[in-house]
């Protein structure tokens, strides 16, 4: 069993970090349509269908879903192991990709995409040697300063919101509709997330899914609302959104947030992908001892760096990784606890038949 | 563990400060920091002219010398708006920053040709501030840029406020480039933008050379190409239906003498119905009002009230008559009207818009509520 290292509600934070990042940065599919907010619900729920057996085999087992296979069969763990590595590395690259591509359109249009890439990457490489308390209590703060910027753009934007651009309508195309809930579920990377790291917050890790599916739907919906009103059909156009709207407010202080937009999401990428590494380092050092998990942090950061920066950070390369990765996230989150829940049951009985021997 | 944590943090901050010049960068005064641009179209060819922040440049003495305009202008030609300004950019010698452009002037034939094209480079450029303002001048924009107002730090915050103003006092429909960007997503892709007259009679203190600008009515955009110019009476009634104006003053004739009236809280709320095969829109107008001068003693209130829901329903109405009705334009958004109140009729006249515009109607009733006190009692 693994020790607890982190509560359920840095644990929570961490997953709606990360899961918020991929959510903003979604710059493809984008349409003004009431569908979304539909979108937005009906694959929370399918998402809290999927969270189950995790949550089963963490109550279970007190451990994680990873950490039950890896300690029951060393085969299994490797199996496991190397599949969640490569699924996670790439959601890795993706958000990398995005990040860098986001960056420089935007506020940093002159700086070359290699440091946009290979900066956050380091951080994130470092971060995720320190371990994940450290890197908890940091998601905390930036939690923190990410709901202060909502706050922010909501009150400097209040007098700008149009409310006559939502139109009652649940489901306008229904093709689409399915369309866009597979995709929205598709991109939860958050479910290997748990399935490897919940056992760090202990045997109630399965209170970080409740808080963090209602905490992402409700910040998700927010967000796509505050989009909705300042940018009606525009929305379905406007390359970043969010940004966009950053840009329009107006605060004493800051005049336009545009800028502290980029900052706060290279902030969130930089939990996200230190929430990747901390899993590759977790997953290395159940299979191959603690001695491995450092510079598995390390060689995850450098493996990262290499693709993102090969492609220099081309937008094009997370697109295919997220369209790969539609169906497989969702499977592998459904099989990782399936095959912990076999593997845990093969181990007890085989414990009882040594027993009885 | 201190020597470690020393070397690190050393190794940090001199990897700081010795790489910082790694990154190729632009110093500020090697830039040019745009505040507004100007755009015409001649024998198919686009001319920028922009105006930018430099207040050395016409001698003033400190960074921001306020009895200066502060500003320089270039031009330059292209096939394209970007090639223009990249043109004008090589002449002023400088970078272009875009991020602090204050408003665009669209050129009366540019606006006729395409406000698209104008707009595009600002809407492709991250940097440009979705709440700039967009104008069509009366006239070519150029002649509009070469006046350089002594108020305000730069020249353009003159012009701005007398925008802001105007929009305000519900005088004219100040759009920004976002509501400029939203209205190309609309299906008549229609707007009213405000039209800029240049006044050059050598009599105004406003600019040392004499010239000043003013607001001259709008233009009515149609299909993202102006259709041409509308009076200020239209665009006043513009800006009450599309719900901007809070605040706006009318003069009513009462037997023999004219009375000012401070029309205030302005509420304009539109409900589509179809009556028939007639979508007609039933505008509801509520304000409060104020006697800018003293009401005479035997004065009825319920008369002046009465005229002043006149005055607001004549500036409705024939906002509605010149744009919706006779040319099928939607500067008011009615299509969000529609789609908001009624999802399902909207879905059964999306294809047919611009002939239920046309073809519909418009309703009014406006009720104010006039204080008996005056300013003045």
């Amino acid at each position: 069993m693994t020790k607890t290292k982190i509560s359920t509600a840095q644990l929570a934070v961490l997953l709606a970090a990360s899961r918020l990042f991929t959510e903003a940065t979604e710059f493809t599919g984008r349409s003004y349509s009431m569908q979304h907010f539909t979108v937005i619900l009906v694959s929370c729920l399918i998402l809290t269908a999927l969270y189950i057996p995790l949550i089963a085999a963490s109550r279970k087992y007190g451990d994680s879903a990873f950490g039950v296979i890896a300690s029951k069969s060393r085969t299994a763990g490797f199996l496991c192991g190397a599949v969640i590595t490569v699924i996670l590395l790439s959601a890795a690259v993706s958000s990398v990709c995005r990040m860098t591509f986001y960056t420089s359109a935007t506020v940093f249009s002159e700086a070359p995409t290699i440091l946009l890439a290979a900066l956050p990457l380091a951080v994130c490489g470092y971060a995720a040697a320190k371990g994940i308390q450290g890197l908890a209590r940091g998601s905390v703060i930036i939690a923190g300063l990410f709901i202060a910027f909502l706050v922010f753009i909501g009150i400097s934007l209040s007098g700008r919101y149009d409310t006559g651009w939502l139109y009652p309508a649940v489901i306008e195309q229904p093709d689409l509709f399915w369309e866009q809930v597979i995709r929205h579920v598709g991109r939860n990377s958050e479910l290997l997330v748990f399935g490897v790291l919940s056992g760090f917050a202990g045997e109630k890790a399965d209170r970080a899914a409740y808080f963090y599916i209602p905490a992402v739907f409700l910040l998700s919906e927010l967000m796509l609302l505050a989009e909705t009103l300042s940018l009606g059909p525009f929305l379905g156009t406007a390359a970043f959104p969010f940004f966009t709207i950053s840009a329009m407010s107006d605060i004493v202080l800051f005049q336009r947030l545009d800028g502290i937009d980029a900052v706060m999401w290279t902030l969130m990428l930089i939990v996200r992908v230190s929430v990747i590494f901390v899993c590759v380092k977790t997953v290395f050092g159940r299979i191959f001892g603690e001695k491995a998990a450092n510079p598995a942090a390390w060689l995850s950061a450098l493996a990262a760096a290499a693709v993102a920066l090969t492609v220099d950070g081309n937008i094009g390369l997370s697109v295919i990784i997220d369209r790969a990765l539609v169906l497989i996230l969702p499977a592998a989150g459904l099989l990782l606890p399936i095959t912990a829940l076999i593997v845990g049951r093969k181990g007890k009985r085989e414990v009882k038949n040594s027993e009885k021997a | 563990m201190k020597k470690l944590s020393f070397i690190k943090m050393t190794a940090v901050i001199t990897a700081a400060v010795v790489c910082s010049g790694c990154i190729p960068h632009t110093e500020l005064n090697e830039k040019a920091i745009v505040l507004a641009v100007a755009v015409d179209y001649e024998d198919e060819k686009y001319k920028v002219t922009f105006q930018y922040y430099s207040p050395t440049g016409i001698g003033g003495q400190t960074p921001v010398d306020n009895s200066q305009p502060n500003v320089l202008t270039s031009s330059g030609e292209g096939e394209n708006v970007y090639e223009a300004m990249e043109e004008a950019s090589f002449k002023c010698g400088r970078k272009l920053m875009s991020g602090v452009i204050q408003i665009i002037i669209i050129g009366e034939e540019a606006a006729v040709n395409s406000v698209d094209k104008v707009t595009d480079f600002a809407e492709s450029s991250f940097q440009s501030r979705p709440d700039m303002l967009i104008a069509i001048s009366s006239g070519k924009a150029e002649e509009l840029m070469k006046v350089k107002f002594n108020e305000g730090t730069v020249s353009t915050q003159k012009l701005r406020f007398l925008l802001d103003n105007a929009q305000a006092n519900g005088l004219t429909v100040l759009p920004s480039a976002l509501d400029y960007y939203i209205t190309l997503e609309t299906k008549q892709q229609s707007i009213c933008l405000p039209v800029l007259k240049l006044i050059d009679d050598g009599k105004s203190d406003a600019s040392e050379d004499g010239k000043t600008i003013e607001i001259d009515g709008g233009a009515l955009i149609k299909n993202g190409r102006s259709l041409g110019m509308v009076s200020a009476e239209v665009t006043e009634g513009i800006q009450l239906l599309w719900g901007k104006t809070t605040d706006i003053s009318v003069t009513v004739q009462r037997e023999e003498e004219k009375v000012s009236i401070r029309l205030s809280k302005v509420k304009v709320k539109i409900e589509p119905i179809m009556e028939g095969d007639t979508l007609v829109f039933k505008v509801g107008a509520s304000c409060r009002g104020e006697y800018l001068v003293a009401p005479p003693h035997h004065n009825n209130n319920d008369e002046m009230e009465q005229k002043c829901g006149e005055q607001l329903i004549k500036l409705m109405k024939t906002a509605a008559e010149e744009t919706v009705l006779k040319c099928g334009a939607d500067p008011i958004n009615l299509e969000k009207t529609v789609r908001h109140h009624d999802y399902s009729l909207w879905k059964q006249i999306e294809d047919n818009w611009e002939e239920t515009l046309i073809n519909s109607r418009f309703e009014f009733d406006v009720k104010v509520e006039i204080n008996r006190l005056s300013m003045e009692d």
